[in-house]
């Protein structure tokens, strides 16, 4: 079928359809989001028979993709690392259950982290849940594993994880292309209540069948680590799987100050043969165990005296790998003398919300309608409202507004409780907003719900939500408005407002607020849509904007409002008009009444 | 210096947010390998991609690993100059920095992008003009990058993209270096 230049996560999306899924199903996050993207592309362009779905998180993603497969159909479910602790009750019983057909998970890690909340390894999660988990280390390897683990899943009947991490998911490479074929299998599902029903009598039975598969597991080529490079009595013997195997290879490849080193290639980090692993650690003077994120490989050694790796410190604890790190490791355990580092402190700038993001003139809204408030929020691009003052807490998704629910209840009976809003975007109160939205307003809480609504799923590259449809690649389908999800949870009064209009948002909030005493839980949804969106920007108007002589260089502006195309000069701030989209919205910020807009459009 | 024959190339890429370096890291990465090179690159995505710093690297020949370790890569290009200036250290000693600056400063090749892009009345068109400078050192044609260009970018920005190629890739000639 040719070559083409590919993501890693197209790379993936490639293996599922090629591997014969006719389900696919994923909630995005990064370093995920483009494998259930290119699927849906690819379904789309081959006309195939496969199901496809943004669904509502991970969980629901996880057992409809797990329904078609014990029909004997094979599925693939796709999130990011901490999409699989919203997963995890399903995933664990679903390793005890088994599969008919083939059930495949991809679960990015992102070791960094670089836009995740944790560093968490999902290799480990794997061990935990008793699943087979296979460690790519590039978009080629990631695509062959990916087409190979439906068989494998059928042949053992059992679920199996794809950890990818994000050097994987975002790194480019020339592949060949595979065969997609429509898969033409018909559903089959063989009714089993002592499996698919299980009571925790035959749940017991369940678990004893899943050590013995394991064991069986363990024998296959993939459990075994491989000698990929060197010779098999050297000194040193590297064991590494993932990215990190990659950035080994290249640099042994590239500089060869070790000498006498041997590199085992491990596919497949749990379960592992460990009767090999032992072989490894008496035909060599040295291991070096080098693995992303946590010693899941290491951990498995049955004699660690010679191994050396994340337990004893030898590879940092903390971070993702680079090859700067492996050098300076391999230095260390092999006692090269290294040449002194260039120890300067490198500059990262910090990433803010887009120059005419709604979200920033509701955030500042929010500050002045409820001034020493306790602002709880949640996860999407709005937790960087942190850098103007307006987020306070950010947990993991939906935990804005439990979070709202918990500071009520810790200050209710203080003599001046703070005024608390949650702050949560629409994909992600969709996710995981409704259930605590209940639990406050049935516990009693009082707080100030605004859902920052601009229609998309931002962070991630511009998701469908339930309130814009076409979540499926094939069912145009109903849509779902926030403001009737929030009167069926009980919420009383919703308001709806533009937050470019800051003034009229600010007193909405304050009104919002007032009426919660009563009300309890009460909504604002900040509708703006993203100005990502060509279209969307396209609609709105456009303002040539300036700032006057009155500009006294206070930094109010820079400050409270935080808008990249806002800088500080010496005498009056700026605006840089390459990143400017001339919203207008600091024009009601300035205390001087410096900033001045002209509609051009 | 892009003779397939010829041993690995590391060319690593540094700007802000929404500059649009993937696209320019996807169109080097396709010019490369429509001479019949090995590449792999890595980008940013993400929370990172918000007007924070962002780097992609590109590495052709047989390569495994993405990522470029600091002081080996043969080419810097910088989006932006304050960005370009703190990843200097990346270069290997002998490597050239392609960087969009209005003044020379410690770079190798600069073009004012910025300043061209708004005369041009397309302030997005800074990566498509770095682009036409980088790819013009690094050997390629311009009917090549303008196939390439043609190819990957949306349809819409394919006129504006092509300029943009074109008055950076002009940019080397009118200076002698």
């Amino acid at each position: 079928m040719g070559k083409k230049i590919l993501l890693g996560n197209e790379a993936i999306a490639y293996g599922i359809l090629a591997g014969g899924a006719n389900m696919v199903a994923s909630y995005p996050g990064t370093p995920a989001s483009e494998v259930c993207e290119a699927a849906m592309k690819l379904v789309k362009k081959h006309d195939l028979p496969c199901h496809v779905e943004w669904s509502i998180n991970e969980k629901t993603a996880v057992e409809v993709a797990y329904a078609n497969a014990i029909a004997s159909l094979r599925s693939a479910a796709i999130m990011k690392q901490v999409g699989l602790n919203v997963a995890s009750d399903p995933v664990m019983s679903a390793a005890y259950m088994g599969t008919a057909g083939g059930f495949l998970l991809v679960v990015a890690d992102d070791p960094g982290p670089h836009s995740s909340q944790t560093e968490q390894d999902t290799r480990f999660f794997a061990m935990h849940a008793k699943i087979p988990v296979l460690d790519p280390s590039s978009p080629e390897e990631a695509m062959k594993m990916t087409i190979e683990a439906f068989e494998f899943s059928e042949q053992y009947h059992t679920p199996v994880i794809l950890r990818p991490t994000t050097r994987v998911c975002h790194a480019r490479q020339l592949l060949d292309l595979p065969a997609i074929n429509p898969a033409s299998r018909q559903p089959d599902f063989r009714k089993d209540p002592y499996r698919w029903a299980a009571t925790p009598g035959p749940r017991l039975v369940l678990h004893k069948e899943l050590n013995e598969k394991l064991a069986r597991i363990a024998l296959h080529e993939w459990a075994r680590p491989k000698r990929v490079f060197g010779q098999p009595g050297a000194r040193l013997a590297i064991v590494s799987s993932g990215v990190a195997y990659a950035y080994i290879m290249d640099v042994l490849k590239a500089f060869d100050r070790w000498p006498d080193v041997c590199v085992y290639k491990v596919d497949m980090p749990y379960p592992m043969d460990h009767s090999l692993l032992l072989r490894i650690a008496q035909a060599h003077e040295k291991v070096l165990v080098v693995e992303e994120t946590e010693p899941v490989i290491e951990m498995q050694f049955p004699n660690r005296e010679r191994v050396s790796g994340r337990i004893d410190g030898t590879v940092p604890n903390t971070g993702e790998l680079t090859p700067e790190i492996v050098m300076r490791v391999l230095d260390e355990v092999t006692g090269v003398p290294r040449e002194p580092e260039d120890g300067a402190a490198r500059k990262q700038r910090r990433p803010s919300l887009c120059a005419g993001c709604g979200h920033r003139g509701a955030f500042y809204a929010i500050k002045k309608a409820l001034p020493k408030g306790i602002y709880t929020s949640d996860i999407g691009c709005y937790t960087l409202g942190l850098n103007l003052g307006g987020v306070d807490t950010c947990l993991c998704m939906g935990a804005a507004v439990s979070q709202a629910a918990g500071f009520y209840h810790a200050f209710k009976n203080t003599v001046n409780p703070p005024p608390i809003a949650a702050i949560i975007g629409d994909s992600t109160y969709f996710h995981a907003g409704i259930p605590p939205t209940i639990n406050a307003l049935v516990t009693g809480a009082r707080f100030v719900l605004v859902i920052l609504d601009n229609a998309t799923t931002a962070m991630t590259g511009h998701q469908p939500t339930p309130a814009t449809g076409c979540v499926t690649n094939d069912y145009a389908g109903r849509t779902l408005q926030l403001e009737e999800v929030l009167r069926g949870c009980g919420v009383q009064t919703v308001f709806v407002h533009d937050p470019y209009d800051v003034k009229g948002f600010t007193e909405i909030t304050k009104k919002a607020y007032s009426l919660s005493e009563d009300q309890g839980v009460v909504a604002v949804i900040a509708r703006h849509p993203c100005i990502r969106d060509r279209q969307a920007l396209k609609d709105q108007a456009v303002y040539a904007m300036d700032i006057t002589e009155e500009c006294t260089a206070c930094g109010y502006c820079v400050e409270q409002f935080e808008c990249p195309a806002l800088e500080m000069g010496d005498e009056r701030a700026h605006i840089d008009p390459s990143l400017c989209i001339g919203c207008g919205v600091c024009v009601h910020i300035c205390p001087h009444n410096a900033i001045k807009a002209e509609r051009r459009l | 210096m892009m003779e397939p024959d010829r041993t690995g190339r590391q060319v690593f890429m540094v700007g802000r947010g929404g500059q649009g370096i993937l696209l320019l890291a996807k169109a080097l990465a396709e010019l490369a390998s429509r001479k019949g090179m090995k590449v792999i690159t890595s980008e940013t995505h993400g929370m990172a991609m918000r007007g924070g710093t962002v780097t992609a690297s590109l590495k052709i020949g047989s390569y495994m690993s993405p990522l470029i370790p600091a002081g080996s890569a043969d080419m810097l290009i910088g989006l932006e100059e304050s960005e370009a200036q703190d990843h200097l250290h990346m270069l290997r000693p002998g490597g050239v920095s392609v960087v969009n600056a209005p003044q020379q400063g410690p770079f190798d090749f600069t073009v004012d992008a910025t300043g061209r892009a708004l005369e041009m009345g397309s302030p997005g068109s800074v990566n498509m003009i770095v682009l036409g400078l980088a790819a013009s050192i690094l050997g390629f044609t311009l009917p090549e990058i303008r196939t390439v260009i043609q190819e990957i970018s949306p349809e819409k920005f394919v006129s504006k993209n092509i300029e943009g190629v074109e008055a950076g890739f002009d940019s080397r000639e009118s200076k002698s270096h």
